[in-house]
């Protein structure tokens, strides 16, 4: 059932829509990269103003994968479990959402009945260049950590 | 396999049936057949008409060879009033997941959907209906 919703309500029209899980995913990873101190999902949630049980289930994927050691524990936390300087964010979105799709229209229909695309073909532009960003961002890439050689 | 970009239905529907409106020049289209060359359902294509009339973009004829027409010249038309008449105004997003408060120095995802949503803009702000008429 939709419940429809006046035009006024709404507080932006989104034209990309990342997903809230995977995005999270990144954000926790890059936090826990960028931390000198063990973090666990209390900490990292209330960072990420995000929802505990939520986190959790991202966080149990991203052990469950090895990309994060979990250790119990009052002083417990996550730790980095691959290098950060070859994680790439593709891998952590992907490990989340599945494959991106480079090739689609952006609009939920099977074949297309216009000879040109109405929306100048944005969509799959766009998820290409977003799939390459991500690609082509390290997790490194996001922290600032001092031990760290930055290789550029 | 996971779609990143997501243009809603709705303004699908109101994009593509307004350049076959304004294609079909003193014809008339009623919603069957713009249902039938879109392939969105009749519901919800009339819905989305209904409220492209409601906004001053549409005349509706009723009866058999009844249908609707551009009330708006189409070299006037952008794409983006349309979009924007179905969805609400596009805003500048600069947080993809809509947080309030963002705790890092840099966005993360590298400001790239700001760039997205900025080109999306540009692109159907520079876009009539005229430009689909062959």
């Amino acid at each position: 059932m939709r419940i429809e919703i006046p035009n006024y309500l709404f507080h932006m029209a989104d034209v990309v829509r990342i997903s809230e899980a995977a995005s999270l995913a990144v954000h926790a990873m890059a936090l826990i990269a960028g931390s000198d101190e063990m973090m666990n999902v209390n900490r990292i949630a209330e960072i990420n103003k995000a929802s505990r049980n939520h986190l959790a289930k991202i966080m149990q994927i991203l052990v469950k994968n090895n990309y994060l050691d979990s250790v119990r524990g009052p002083k417990g936390g996550f730790s980095l479990k691959k290098d950060p300087a070859t994680t790439t964010l593709l891998e952590i979105y992907e490990l989340i959402e599945g494959t991106l799709n480079t090739h689609h229209c952006g609009i939920d229909s099977q074949q297309c009945p216009f000879p040109e695309c109405i929306f100048g073909n944005l969509a799959g532009k766009f998820s290409t260049e977003f799939i390459e960003y991500l690609k082509n961002k390290k997790l490194s890439d996001l922290t600032t950590k001092k031990n760290e050689k930055n290789n550029h | 396999m996971s779609k990143i970009i997501a243009f809603s239905e709705a303004a699908s529907i109101a994009v593509h049936s307004m350049v076959l409106i304004a294609s079909a020049g003193g014809e008339s289209l009623n919603v069957l057949k713009i249902s039938e060359r879109t392939g969105a359902s009749r519901h919800h294509v009339a819905k989305i008409l209904q409220r492209l009339v409601k906004d001053g973009y549409l005349s509706s004829n009723r009866g058999p060879t009844g249908g609707f027409m551009l009330k708006i010249s189409p070299d006037k038309l952008t794409l983006l009033q349309i979009y924007e008449a179905v969805e609400g105004k596009l805003e500048d997003t600069s947080c993809p997941s809509n947080n309030p408060v963002c705790t890092f120095q840099k966005c993360l995802m590298g400001n790239i959907v700001s760039k997205m949503t900025a080109d999306f803009k540009t692109y159907m702000g520079g876009q009539t209906l005229q430009d689909f008429i062959n």
